[in-house]
């Protein structure tokens, strides 16, 4: 993630956020301290959760069924999506090893390219409306 | 308390620091240095950062240290350092799952012509994996080091997300939802 997209998309209007919890089911706080040298940007935000209530609240508007949380799922954002009662739609979803489609599969070229392509197509974040 | 991480690194950098000088006179393409790069699985699927150091004990031996942070593997000691031409060989033991205790990873590569990377593979029963290492600079140079960014809890109703995601309105976000280990 850092080599493909935050290391090659130079634009603040990117936001990250990376939540790490319990996906195998040992893993600690501590833990998540360790693993943020992997993703080490001033773009980014990083949260813990021991619960497994984000991955189940990401589960549908990533297509997923209801026996499958969205644990290691990439989920990418338009500007004007907005977290309401649930989270919004997202514009891209990518994945490893879930049961969605497998040209969906993680790729770090391809989610850049989808990236790109949503930042082409957004002014700048001042001209962006959170309304 | 010196941690083992500690004591190797300690380790590393004083067998490396009477040898720079020695070494650089070498014509072939070098291996002591500090070198970073990746072992590809797969291209921009699945890739795990390794970083070399290699340098020269008092006998004039190749050593060194790899570090493969995916598998929490700090200073790891090489076992086997080797080079001919610009054929380079290391190789660390790791106890495996598949592969028992003490199982030797080995990494066979080329140095290019200008002395700036190393390509090769890394022996696996299943299949070679590629490599590539880049030079970062001599051994013992400073690595690169990042500061540990803020880590937020985010309770079960996952508000803190909500509200972080709301006030970047506007921007193009993208939320991960991952193991740190």
């Amino acid at each position: 993630m850092q080599k493909y997209i935050l290391d090659e998309v130079n634009d603040p209007r990117l936001k990250v956020y990376a939540v790490w919890g319990p996906m195998l089911g040992d893993e600690k706080a501590e833990d998540a301290t360790t693993a943020t040298a992997f993703l080490h940007d001033s773009r980014s935000t990083h949260f813990w959760t021991p619960f497994h209530a984000v991955a189940k609240l990401f589960q549908g508007p990533a297509g997923l069924p209801e026996d499958e949380l969205a644990w290691d799922t990439f989920q990418l954002f338009s500007p004007a999506a907005e977290w309401g009662k649930t989270p919004p739609q997202p514009a891209y979803v990518m994945h490893v090893e879930k049961s969605l489609p497998k040209d969906q599969r993680l790729n770090g070229n391809k989610l850049r390219g989808q990236i790109e392509a949503l930042l082409s197509t957004t002014g700048s974040a001042s001209q962006q409306s959170s309304d | 308390m010196m941690s083992r991480m500690d004591l190797w690194r300690g380790i590393a950098m004083l067998l490396f620091a009477g040898f720079v000088t020695q070494s650089a006179a070498a014509d072939e393409p070098r291996f002591e240095g500090l070198w970073s790069g990746a072992i590809v699985f797969k291209a921009a699927e699945l890739e795990f950062e390794i970083t070399v150091e290699v340098g020269r004990d008092p006998q004039g031996e190749l050593v060194g240290t790899i570090d493969q942070p995916a598998e929490r593997m700090i200073f790891h000691p090489l076992e086997y350092v080797r080079t001919e031409g610009k054929k380079v060989t290391f190789e660390f033991l790791k106890n495996s799952e598949s592969r028992g205790p003490n199982a030797p990873f080995t990494f066979i590569g080329e140095i290019s012509e200008n002395g700036q990377r190393i390509e090769g593979h890394l022996v696996e029963h299943r299949g070679n994996i590629p490599f590539y290492l880049e030079r970062l600079g001599e051994p013992g140079s400073e690595r690169r080091t990042v500061d540990a960014p803020q880590v937020d809890d985010l309770t079960e109703s996952s508000e803190e997300l909500k509200t972080a995601f709301n006030d970047d309105a506007g921007n193009v976000r993208l939320v991960l939802l991952l193991s740190p280990t």
